[in-house]
């Protein structure tokens, strides 16, 4: 089955996973701009970043015929420093236009602290203005439940935003309802230990329904796994979940939500005219 | 729910993997309490948390997952950005 990993942070892959991935049917994937592991120290070192995003990682999962598109962002983490996140914030619409270019994102709050909802505020000021769609990273274990909370209280604040725009991340079995109320879209991140396996996302689509909600691999540079999308493929097939079904959370609906996008171009892989060899590299 | 699938189907299915996660959860606590300063974690919020989540595996229902998860949230204040 083709499918659309639409979060997931190859920049900290290497190039085997893009092809490991394509094996497995990976035909498009959507890598929002996150926390590199340190914090940068210019908004220079985002502007090579931003361009890695945007330059390199399209050329490098070309090589094994996937489609690349990202978000840009200053992260919820480094959002602690506001003066770095203005500037940054300031360069992102050199960027906007780039092939590929989604949106804002991940965009959001870590440790729910004052300065993270100033800075995710003025993201959505940027967003609002150049009528981006956005991608929101809720934050990790004890955090999420209060931190998703306030998020949404936020992006419920600016009437400029659409729901239907904003597709709130890393959902799980106490978030994804206050996501879904308000019309967001919203995913589930399959890892290993802190967010959902493949079996507890089949059960919140069984008990939430499989409108405006999708599920990644969020693979980066820490214990995930970039072929996870076809591991929750694999549970659905288990239970017996007809393939349109499954076609629908991995590949219909990142499709509907990215189609938004004025950057979205989209080949189905099933339209790809024969084209030469891609050299090994 | 949008779809049923028979509860006889589901527990043949994870019967083993559940039996599994109960005997890790089991020799887990069994290793803390075998450490030799396990008296000192007697007031460890996170073992009272463990305890509470084990209670709530026994309540039944089908909300579990998510009354376990809240559990080991933190509070959320509304109006907190009034």
């Amino acid at each position: 089955m083709y499918f659309f990993d639409p979060h997931v942070h190859m920049i900290s892959r290497v190039t085997d996973d893009y092809e490991r991935m394509a094996r497995m049917g990976c035909v498009a994937v959507s890598e929002p701009a996150f926390w590199a592991g340190f914090d940068r120290g210019s908004a220079d070192g985002f502007r090579d970043y931003f361009r890695q995003l945007t330059e390199f990682e399209p050329q490098r999962a070309a090589w094994s015929g996937i489609q690349h598109y990202s978000w840009l962002c200053i992260n919820a983490k480094e959002a602690e420093n506001v003066s770095l996140s203005r500037e940054v914030i300031k360069m992102i619409p050199e960027f906007l236009d780039r092939p590929g270019v989604l949106g804002i994102g991940e965009i959001g709050l870590n440790k729910n602290t004052k300065n993270e909802c100033t800075v995710f505020r003025e993201h959505l000021e940027l967003a609002a203005q150049t009528d981006e769609l956005i991608l929101i990273h809720t934050p990790h274990l004890v955090d999420k439940y209060k931190g998703t909370r306030m998020i949404i209280d936020m992006l419920l604040e600016d009437s400029r935003i659409q729901p239907h725009r904003v597709l709130i991340d890393h959902v799980e079995e106490h978030t994804v309802a206050l996501a879904r109320e308000h019309g967001f879209w919203c995913a589930m991140t399959l890892y290993p230990t802190t967010k959902c396996t493949p079996a507890r996302a089949a059960d919140i689509l069984e008990v939430y329904g499989q409108d405006r909600i999708m599920v990644n691999s969020a693979g980066d540079w820490g214990p995930s796994n970039p072929v996870a999308v076809p591991d929750f493929i694999q549970e659905m097939r288990h239970r017996g979940r007809p393939e349109s079904a499954i076609k629908q959370i991995v590949y219909d609906n990142p499709l509907e939500f990215f189609s938004q996008s004025r950057n979205f171009r989209f080949t189905p892989p099933d339209t790809v005219p024969d084209q030469e060899p891609v050299p090994v590299v | 729910m949008t779809e049923q699938t028979s509860a006889q189907d589901i527990l043949d299915r994870h019967f083993l993997q559940v039996r599994c996660g109960l005997l890790d959860i089991a020799a887990t606590l069994d290793r803390i309490n075998r450490g030799e300063d396990a008296a000192l974690l007697n007031q460890d919020e996170r073992l009272e948390s463990f305890q509470r989540a084990l209670e709530i595996l026994n309540d039944g229902g089908t909300d579990r997952a998510e009354r376990i998860q809240i559990l080991f949230s933190d509070p959320y204040v509304s109006g907190w950005n009034q």
